[in-house]
């Protein structure tokens, strides 16, 4: 049986990102802008999870790497995640509550 | 510029259309109240979904010709090479189910924002199927052993256990479109596609595979949409009291049955099929099922009325010991497989043993007795050994060896006059909730009761282009290998175990 709690609430959210050019960048803001997060490299993908909130912002990623950078670009490196995703033209977020604004009306 | 996604999205939802032009599909009613509210949590549109799909394409067929370009199919280790043969056709099954599934929730939903989330799913499900399919013709054309990957999809509809694939997957398509929805895009897309899709390709990675990564973790990346439109039904369909009752049931039974079919497949694959494993496998359940699907998600609803699964820690006890009990299972019935089986050896032993303590009292002998007859000079095979045949569950088409293969917790029952087994507790619950579901199909041993293995193993199409050695072997070496008149030569009759 395993040690962990079973019935533990976590406050925390993921997102695995596939290996490349773009993602290596972005793992780079990670490790910068939220040093909270956890980066693990998984070979060939890198899941990065966090207490309560993530946000990949479309700007901030095409600064870096120096061209356009969309979030359907963005989507196209992303294999996986956990928790609630809210995906707008300016960013990709992911919510560690049940029912983030976007959800509630 | 073009207007933003938000905006477009918006506007997009005004041009609804009902079903006052044709009938709703009577076939498969709801029990359900489906409100009409229901969101998309990424705002699926036309425009955006068809450049990320081509870009992603792009990516994945240029992997697959850097794979040709550099030989790398006979790179991999061949023990993991072996898994793909039985593991890809079992996924590209999943797809073809989904493909189906995600249509009939188009036609189900009357809300145009989530339909379009589910048309979006239906394209990448076909999408998936093709990259499947491509990935197969790469290794039957790059591998050095293609014995197997010809007739992938047929050889696991006839496979002892290959009809774990369609006995977990037919639920995507039939039944109340909630649960259809609860069983694809909550339980199966969302738990347990990040172990098959998204941590396996880690192992293949260390074990020298590439071509696999590249396309499944393509596909997972359109897996990421359909957990949200789990997401999307669920909190739309939670908000009615009446129906908490139901979600609880569908929860619960799906939960347990793609445990059974999931953690079987990626546990198996992940450790017997590796020479080299970055992680064990109840490792990878516990971060991937029950921190992040239990804990970040399930745990909290909480509010609504709905808890996780009553028999998680059913699941969490079978995880420790079923996947070694089905590997096991797996190579004594080898002659029955369409693909190869490599002994474990000493490495793999001291693997196991540190991983699970016990291990090697409970399993080293069978592998031993498994590695002892690998050749056909020694004129037995594991099969003989047994004092039965463990019979299939009824409802999951595992062994019966579960948990532990030394004590299973088989049930054997009668039925309307005719008699049954299932793995567990836990499958007892489901046939009974509706035996109709799973009384259909004959069990695999009765429709061969009396036949003697050569004749079975013709009859399933499992050798080779010679037409005499068989596809399935007991280890990987290129000579040495079993044929059918090997075969004919142990006299071995099937006996169904719930006749005798």
């Amino acid at each position: 049986m395993p040690a962990k709690d079973l019935t533990e609430v976590r406050d925390v959210v993921g997102i695995s990102l596939i290996g490349s050019a773009e993602t290596s960048v972005a793992v780079e803001m990670v490790a910068e802008e939220m040093p909270d997060a956890k980066i693990t490299d998984n070979d060939c993908f890198y899941k990065i999870e966090r207490k309560g909130l993530l946000t990949f912002n479309m700007a901030d990623l095409s600064e870096r790497l120096g061209r356009d950078y969309t979030v359907h670009d963005f989507l196209v490196n992303m294999t996986s995640y956990y928790g609630r995703i809210v995906v707008s033209d300016a960013a990709v977020e992911i919510y560690a509550e049940i029912l983030p604004e976007r959800f509630r009306d | 510029m073009a207007p933003k996604l938000e905006v477009v999205h918006a506007k997009g939802k005004r041009y609804d259309w009902g079903f006052d032009y044709a009938r709703p599909d009577p076939k498969f009613p709801t029990r359900y109240i489906i409100p009409p509210n229901g969101k998309d949590p990424f705002r699926v549109m036309m425009r955006g979904y068809a450049s990320m799909e081509t870009e992603k394409d792009n990516r994945v067929y240029g992997g697959l010709d850097s794979d040709v370009r550099y030989r790398n199919a006979n790179v991999a280790e061949p023990r993991f090479m072996e898994a793909m043969k039985f593991a890809v056709p079992a996924f590209t099954d999943a797809e073809y189910q989904a493909v189906t599934g995600a249509g009939f929730l188009v036609a189900s939903v009357k809300n145009q924002e989530m339909r379009q989330g589910f048309a979006g799913q239906m394209l990448d499900e076909v999408r998936h199927t093709q990259l499947e399919m491509g990935l197969r013709k790469y290794y039957l054309k790059n591998y050095h052993d293609p014995a197997g990957f010809d007739i992938g999809q047929i050889a696991l509809g006839n496979h002892p256990v290959g009809t774990l694939a369609r006995a977990s997957f037919q639920p995507f398509n039939t039944g109340d479109p909630v649960e259809v929805s609860m069983c694809l895009n909550v339980v199966l897309e969302t738990a347990y596609t990040n172990p098959l899709v998204v941590a396996l390709p880690q192992v293949a990675v260390v074990n020298g595979e590439h071509a696999m990564p590249t396309s499944f973790l393509s596909i997972q990346s359109d897996e990421s949409r359909h957990m949200a439109n789990g997401y999307g039904m669920l909190m739309c369909v939670v908000e009615e009291p009446d129906n908490i009752p139901f979600l609880q049931e569908s929860l619960e039974r799906h939960f347990w049955h793609q445990h059974m079919s999931m953690d079987t497949l990626v546990g198996v694959v992940s450790e017997y099929y590796a020479v080299n494993r970055p992680w064990a496998y109840k490792d990878v359940w516990e971060e991937w099922v029950v921190d992040d699907f239990v804990g970040s998600y399930m745990n909290r609803l909480s509010s609504f009325g709905l808890r996780p699964p009553d028999r998680l820690g059913e699941v969490a006890r079978f995880v420790e010991d079923m996947h070694h009990s089905v590997a096991i299972a797996l190579a004594a019935i080898w002659p029955l497989n369409f693909w190869r089986i490599d002994p474990m050896g000493p490495a793999d032993y001291e693997w196991f043993e540190n991983h699970y303590p016990g291990w090697t009292a409970r399993y080293g002998g069978l592998w031993d007795a498994y590695r002892a007859m690998s050749d056909p000079s020694s004129g037995r095979i594991l099969m003989q050994e047994l004092p039965a045949l463990p019979p299939f569950c009824q409802v999951c088409h595992a062994p019966c060896v579960m948990p532990r293969i030394d004590a299973p917790e088989t049930r054997i029952f009668d039925h309307e006059g005719k008699r049954y087994a299932v793995c567990s507790e836990g499958c007892q619950w489901i046939f009974d909730l509706n035996p109709k579901i799973y009384t259909g199909c004959a069990g695999w041993w009765e429709r061969f009761d009396g036949m003697d293995l050569a004749d079975v193993i013709l009859a399933l199409g499992y050798v080779r282009p010679d037409g005499k050695t068989l596809m399935g072997q007991p280890h990987l070496n290129a000579e040495r290998m079993w044929t059918i008149d090997d075969i004919r030569r142990l006299h071995y009759e099937i006996k169904d175990p719930l006749r005798v």
